[in-house]
């Protein structure tokens, strides 16, 4: 089903690197990726597994001491990786890729004014004069819910709450209608009602907009709710993608599973949370085998000599886990996994008899 | 927002009397009494005159304010009158009157004692420290007014305001029975409207500028006075003459004599010299003036550029700058920056070389004034605007698809101003202190020359006006500063007008 529709952005074989004091290290390790036209592609993983490195690369917002080491990006049938200049950028952020911060309440420049900071891309991108932004401002607040929008387009952002200000930030980045809005955690600063009322407005605004969403997370509780498809990533590499339902209900990577054994959702009453045991590997050296070898318990003699390559579940699902070769031993998935893949047969008994 | 910026004034008043009051408490209490003569001439010539000497010396402290003091002839003449023979009879060895003089004073708890050559006696008490403060408090702002002036040889003056036109034939409000003649007046010099209704008084200069009020040394001309000549009506008739006096300054004088009579109809004949050269204040306030603004705009346009080229040469090159400034005592790169100036640029080293009509005057002083300000101005936006580079908002920008220059200079640049703004008072202030160095080195005859040399000529009321003046403008500063932060901080006002409430 996904086959047939058309990758608006792929990535290939990327590899990003910074250089720290002399020393570099790897944040991105060779990542392949397709992203399709309408979709919302989740990108989970613990912090620091490199969601933010390799979305700013798509906008050319890496730092000035990172760079592409390798690897292309192509959107829309134009090579990311050749741009140069600040200049070139200018014509893709905002107005074709755009991004949402993690945090509202810094987001947004203290000292000018909301309409300002919404009208400003308007005359730049769209090249609108200040009248005709006015009114087009105002509409896409009062879209993304601010009420009373005319009156609040000359309030300051300290005038306006965490959630309203998230509110105001995705009005911005929407303002140009990008084609792929990037959201990097856009509701962790924000508290659990809040969180729900903001996904529900990115999702509803997709409808209306028809734009594709990546969406960063390292809450995989909040991907059910937001993404068709999902990549887990870590310490720099994707180890699994599919879809939701894929991901969720029939799991293959022991790193996927680790993530779904934390879920607070699936702890018993009483028993402490279950957190991954030990620490990422340090992104300065190179890394042998399989990156979560060290953390799992799965793992294979093999996982610590050479690195799996993608093996295929479904036509959408593929894991990188020595564990799917056909010389692996059968390994027996943590109870929270198990529980799951229940789940996972009765939605599908449940769909099918909805047929 | 007025209710705010009321208790604003209220509290910069607060703290100008405040540190105002402490210093006049540190002057009378910690410098010695002794002291105060140290640059007075006529004491010294009075070395060998026992009587006059003590005479002498507890007339001055008695004006300076530290004692009350009574000489028994003074006490004689309070008793029987100014004229009366009883007063020498009182001086004569034996009299019954030292009996009395003694017993009451000591009554009063004043000191007695006993002159050496003469053997008349003194009496002398000290005023509590206290008291001299409110005193100089209380004499601050001196009211006139028609009821005024009492002279007893001229018990039937006229006393009144009327409207009369000053030398140059402008109108301008005078009064009779007041002190000064010209109440309100117009005139080229700001603030163009001017007035002697109230105006302050810092008590008299001691013992520089002799019996001169410390505000006239201060805010009065310097060097040589102007002649010009008047033509204006004495007596009913047209009168041409010569003279040096500033007709506004006029001030009611008892006795006339004819030079006075020939130019003047009333009273008012005691006036100030016009002079060649600005005040103390005046020149200090240009310089400190200039130096503020070259700072301000030299140090934040140099900064702002570095910020932008942030680790290329401009910047290094900038920093090297504020790194040696900050790091050299000022007086050497002073020093330094006075030789390069005269060598390289012939331009004087010393002020009085050319004098305050000659631009080149300046020039030195106050880029040496300014060569500090610079440095740490754009040390600091420079590191603010560093700061803000890293920010949120601005990544956020960034990604709006907004150009370099455009987010510096739509959004950066006012967050950094922010604290660059609040720093305006501390520039004030550093322009104020660093004044007192620069005028030294240059000769500059300012406040700020004025300042040590008032504190090694024990000249207290000096020393206590010109602590007011730089506190009042400091504290002026910050209050500006304030003002101003509300004006580019809308979070800032917003909490001004909560609190107002
Ligand atoms: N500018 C930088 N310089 C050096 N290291 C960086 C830089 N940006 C990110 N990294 C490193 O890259 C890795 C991935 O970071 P990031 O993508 O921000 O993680 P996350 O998945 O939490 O978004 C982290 O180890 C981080 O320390
Ligand atoms: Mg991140």
């Amino acid at each position: 089903m996904t086959e047939e529709k058309k990758p608006i952005l792929t990535v290939r074989d990327l590899v990003v690197k910074f250089r720290v004091r002399n020393k570099e290290l790897t944040a991105i390790r060779s990542v392949s990726l397709n992203l399709y036209e309408g979709e919302t592609l989740a990108i989970v993983g613990e912090s620091g597994s490199g969601k933010s490195v390799l979305t700013k690369t798509f906008t050319g917002m890496l730092e000035n001491n990172g760079r592409i080491a390798a690897g292309s990006i192509e959107f829309e049938g134009r090579e990311l990786t050749g741009i140069k200049t600040d200049k070139e950028w200018e014509g893709i952020r905002g107005s074709q890729i755009a991004t949402v911060f993690q945090d509202p309440m810094t987001s947004l420049n203290p000292l000018k004014k909301i309409g300002f900071q919404i009208t400003e891309i308007l005359e730049k991108h769209q090249k609108m004069a200040f009248a005709q932004a006015k009114p087009v401002a105002i509409e896409l607040m009062t879209r993304v819910g601010i009420k009373d929008a005319e009156r609040r387009f000359n309030d300051y952002p300290f005038q306006y709450s965490g959630g309203m200000r998230q509110r105001i930030v995705i009005a911005i980045a929407l303002a140009c209608k990008p084609k792929i809005l990037i959201c990097d955690e856009p509701t962790t600063a924000l508290d659990v009602t809040i969180q729900a009322q903001i996904l529900d407005l990115i999702r509803a605004l997709q409808k209306d907009y028809g734009f594709t969403t990546i969406y960063i997370t390292h809450d995989l509780g909040v991907v059910a709710n937001v993404a068709d498809r999902v990549a887990v990533m870590y310490a720099g590499q994707i180890l699994e993608y599919g879809t939701v339902r894929e991901i969720f209900y029939d799991p293959r990577h022991p790193y996927t599973w680790a993530l779904i054994s934390s879920l607070p959702t699936l702890a018993k009453k009483g028993e402490p949370l279950y957190a991954i045991p030990g620490t990422p590997p340090t992104l300065f050296n190179e890394i042998k085998g399989d990156a979560f070898a060290p953390r799992n318990r799965y793992a294979l003699n093999i996982d610590f000599e050479e690195e799996p390559p993608f093996f295929q579940i479904s036509p959408t699902h593929f894991a990188k886990t020595w564990l799917l070769d056909e010389k692996a031993p059968k390994a027996d998935p943590p109870v929270a996994v198990k529980i799951m893949l229940e789940k996972g047969k009765i939605h599908q008994g449940a769909t099918e008899v909805a047929k | 927002m007025t209710g705010y910026v009321f208790k604003r004034i209220f509290q910069s008043i607060l703290s100008i009397f405040i540190v105002s009051a402490l210093t006049i408490f540190l002057v009378y209490s910690c410098i010695p009494r002794q002291l105060v003569f140290k640059g007075d001439q006529l004491l010294q010539k009075l070395a060998n005159q026992p009587d006059e000497y003590q005479d002498y010396k507890y007339r001055t402290w008695e004006k300076l304010g530290y004692i009350d003091y009574v000489s028994q002839k003074e006490y004689a003449q309070a008793t029987y009158g100014q004229d009366s023979p009883k007063v020498s009879e009182a001086l004569l060895e034996g009299s019954d009157f030292y009996g009395k003089f003694r017993s009451d004073f000591q009554a009063k708890g004043y000191k007695v004692e006993i002159q050496p050559v003469t053997g008349f006696l003194y009496a002398s008490k000290d005023i509590p420290l206290f008291s001299r403060v409110l005193k100089w408090y209380a004499n601050l702002i001196q009211v006139d007014g028609p009821n005024k002036v009492h002279d007893p040889d001229n018990p039937n003056m006229k006393r009144g305001y009327y409207i009369t036109r000053d030398w140059s034939g402008v109108p301008a409000l005078a009064c009779s029975g007041s002190l000064y003649k010209y109440q309100i007046w117009f005139d080229g010099k700001f603030p163009f409207i001017h007035s002697h209704i109230l105006t302050w008084n810092m008590g008299v200069s001691y013992p520089s500028y002799d019996g001169i009020p410390v505000l006239d040394v201060i805010a009065g001309g310097q060097g040589r006075s102007v002649r010009r000549e008047i033509t204006t009506k004495v007596g009913g008739e047209e009168t041409t003459f010569y003279t040096s006096v500033d007709e506004h300054s006029l001030k009611y004088k008892p006795v006339l004599d004819r030079m006075d009579t020939n130019k003047y109809d009333d009273h008012y004949a005691d006036g100030n010299n016009i002079y060649e050269d600005p005040s103390m204040l005046g020149i200090s306030f240009r310089i400190g003036m200039m130096s503020l603004l070259i700072s301000l705009s030299i140090g934040l346009t140099v900064g702002i550029v570095a910020a932008m080229k942030k680790d290329r040469t401009f910047d290094k090159i900038t920093m090297g700058y504020t790194v040696i400034i900050s790091s050299l005592p000022s007086l050497l790169y002073i020093a330094l920056f006075a030789r390069f100036g005269m060598k390289a640029l012939g331009l004087p080293d010393k002020f009085p070389f050319l004098g305050s009509g000659n631009m080149a005057s300046y020039v030195l002083p106050t880029l040496s004034l300014a060569l500090g300000g610079i440095a740490s101005e754009a040390l600091w936006i420079r590191r603010y605007m560093v700061d803000q580079m890293n920010a949120d908002y601005v990544k956020f920008a960034r990604s709006k698809g907004l150009s370099q220059s455009e987010v510096f200079f739509k959004h950066i640049m006012r967050n950094a101003l922010i604290p660059v703004v609040h720093s305006i008072p501390e520039a004030v202030i550093g322009t104020l202190s660093g004044a007192l160095i620069t005028e030294s080195f240059y000769a500059v005859p300012g406040m700020g020359k004025m300042f040590p040399s008032s504190i090694s000529d024990y000249n207290n009321a000096m020393i206590i006006a010109l602590t007011f003046i730089f506190t009042a403008i400091s504290v002026f500063a910050v209050f500006l500063g304030d003002i101003l932060v509300t004006f580019v901080d809308p979070r800032i006002s917003l909490q001004a007008k909560k609190e107002a409430r």
